[in-house]
């Protein structure tokens, strides 16, 4: 495979939070890169530090409390160097993300089909009716139900798995090189979390935006990621290649994770030597 | 297996407005209080061309006469009817408390804002400076504001504003430390929204729920800092009526064993202040359930 640029290259990004006389280290040291078109999972507990790394990328960390080391490159521009429209101009339009928890990524007191025009607005300077237009399509993309009827919905007016679908629908309108997804599916119930990843990897495909995927769920992650890298208390600690590393781990704490995942095999199904189900994940 | 077709959209949890209207409309006491203002207010409104009596023309031949058929509530000590003075009153009382509070709501949502929106520097600064006013006693503010021009009722006002902001601006500040970890801040920011946009369009009118009962209380507080100020002369006019300068009036009618003249302005302002804070818990409850009494 011929050796690309990276998109993304993160270089021994630091993170430290002030907690009254404490300082906690969220993220210490982290060092990776994403590819164009590149699907890169993050995974590792709660606390370990993925978030972080998330919000650091997109300079959405509180800077009342925080102190951030190290480098973030973005197609070759180094972010921290950003000024306010600098930032603008990356965030949601060149790196877009979604958000752990669906209901509250759009505004209460504002509609969906609202928050979604203004933001396509903004980032295109198109015109109210083409904005909605594009809106409407962006929606229909992601396979949602009466996307017209949505447009006038209010977030809680809909269930996790559709606002978390009209949150992408809107990450997809604004054609992003690079999505961010922080835990996309830990707030759906199993059928709407099966149908997200569904419409994520369809979409992925079609577009060819990197992702980097951040998530506790082993399985979403080897579901869409090509690359892993395992985080544990603010520490990288692993990683390479998906199938490779989930099913050799190297590290210690790899192992342990994937010997936490929960599992649905019977019997006699662990007697079958499966290569395609190791350690209770499907592999790719 | 049976499959039944149901589309997730038909599917509508209640509207968040919806539910706290009716979670407030359940809540008995504040039925009682919101019962009450409505009397008050239509009194006040009303009353005064239903009254025969004028509030300002005295009658030296009923001095200090006891409530009677022709004086509901008595006269005072120039024979004025105390009902109709006590009417005329509701109207600058009441006005005065609502639009200190509304002076003091503006000033509180503004600061909170400005501390919880702008840089860290001006925040530490706007925080501290809270503090520093927090520890004024309201009088001294007043005492300090007599040497400023003749008392008038906008002085009033004004000065009661600049005495009571500090609770909402707090309270604001709060607000925007929440909301703004909130993810639909980023997405916001994701949507290229400005920094005024995220505090008008987004924080502002997701903090309206605490800041509607932090401002229902502060009418009752100002009805009370009013009432105050006037019975120490130094509110509203001595030439108007209202309720804290009837209260001052009445003082020196005690003696005469008038005790009409002090203790229905005194009641209308206890019930008035009682009934405020009563909607006023009944919205803190609604906004927040977990302080919920049952009553």
């Amino acid at each position: 495979m011929k050796k690309m640029n990276p998109l993304l290259n993160v270089k021994q990004l630091s993170v430290r939070y002030a907690t009254g006389a404490d300082e906690v280290r969220a993220v210490d040291e982290v060092s990776f890169s994403i590819r164009p078109g590149e699907v890169v999972g993050l995974v590792g507990e709660s606390g370990s530090g993925k978030s972080s790394v998330a919000q650091a990328i997109l300079g959405l960390l509180d800077q009342h409390n925080t102190t951030i080391a190290g480098r973030i490159e973005f197609d070759g521009e180094n972010l921290f160097s950003c000024d306010e429209s600098g930032w603008n101009a990356v965030r949601g339009r060149r790196i877009g993300m979604i958000f752990q928890s669906p209901e509250s990524s759009f505004n209460p007191v504002a509609t969906v089909g609202a928050q979604m025009v203004e933001a396509l607005r903004w980032h295109f300077k198109l015109a109210k009716v083409e904005a909605r237009q594009r809106a409407l399509a962006a929606l229909r993309e992601v396979g949602m139900p009466r996307p017209e009827e949505v447009m006038h919905n209010y977030a809680f007016e809909l269930s996790g798995g559709m606002c978390q679908r009209a949150a992408l629908a809107l990450v997809m309108a604004l054609q992003p090189a690079l999505v961010l997804a922080d835990e996309p599916t830990a707030s759906l119930d199993v059928l709407a979390q099966a149908e997200l990843v569904q419409w994520l990897a369809l979409i992925q495909k079609k577009r060819g935006f990197a992702m980097l995927v951040i998530s506790h769920d082993l399985n979403l992650v080897a579901r869409l990621a090509d690359q892993v890298l395992v985080m544990h208390g603010g520490r990288l600690l692993e990683k390479g290649a998906t199938r490779r590393v989930l099913a050799n781990p190297q590290h210690p704490y790899t192992e342990q994770l994937l010997r936490a995942v929960p599992r649905l095999i019977t019997a006699d199904m662990r007697t079958h030597n499966d290569h395609s189900v190791k350690n209770g994940v499907v592999l790719p | 297996m049976d499959i039944v077709n149901v589309n997730p959209a038909d599917v509508k949890p209640a509207s968040e407005m919806r539910r706290l209207l009716r979670a407030f409309l359940r809540h008995r006491l504040a039925h009682a209080g919101l019962l009450g203002l409505l009397l008050i207010t239509v009194a006040a409104l009303v009353g005064p061309t239903l009254v025969h009596h004028s509030a300002q023309t005295s009658n030296l031949d009923a001095i200090y006469s006891g409530p009677s058929w022709s004086h509901l509530l008595g006269t005072d000590q120039l024979g004025r009817d105390l009902l109709a003075r006590l009417l005329a009153g509701a109207q600058v009382s009441l006005s005065v408390a609502l639009a200190a509070t509304i002076v003091a709501s503006l000033l509180g949502c503004l600061y909170g804002l400005v501390a919880g929106m702008g840089p860290v520097w001006l925040d530490r600064v706007l925080m501290q400076f809270l503090d520093a006013m927090l520890a004024i006693p309201v009088l001294l503010l007043v005492i300090v504001s007599q040497a400023f021009g003749e008392s008038s009722l906008l002085k009033v006002i004004v000065v009661i504003g600049l005495a009571s902001w500090m609770g909402t601006a707090r309270l604001m500040r709060t607000e925007c430390g929440r909301l703004m970890q909130s993810e639909f801040i980023n997405a916001a920011i994701m949507g290229g929204a400005s920094r005024l946009s995220l505090a008008l369009r987004h924080v502002l009118p997701n903090a309206a729920a605490p800041l509607l009962v932090v401002v229902t209380v502060g009418i009752g507080q100002a009805v009370l800092i009013e009432s105050t100020l006037s019975f120490l002369n130094l509110g509203v006019p001595s030439t108007l009526p209202s309720w804290g300068n009837l209260l001052g009036n009445g003082m020196s009618s005690m003696l005469s064993g008038a005790w009409w003249v002090v203790l229905f302005p005194g009641l209308m302002i206890v019930v008035t202040v009682l009934c405020i804070n009563l909607v006023g818990d009944g919205l803190r409850d609604t906004v927040d359930p977990k302080r919920r009494t049952h009553l």
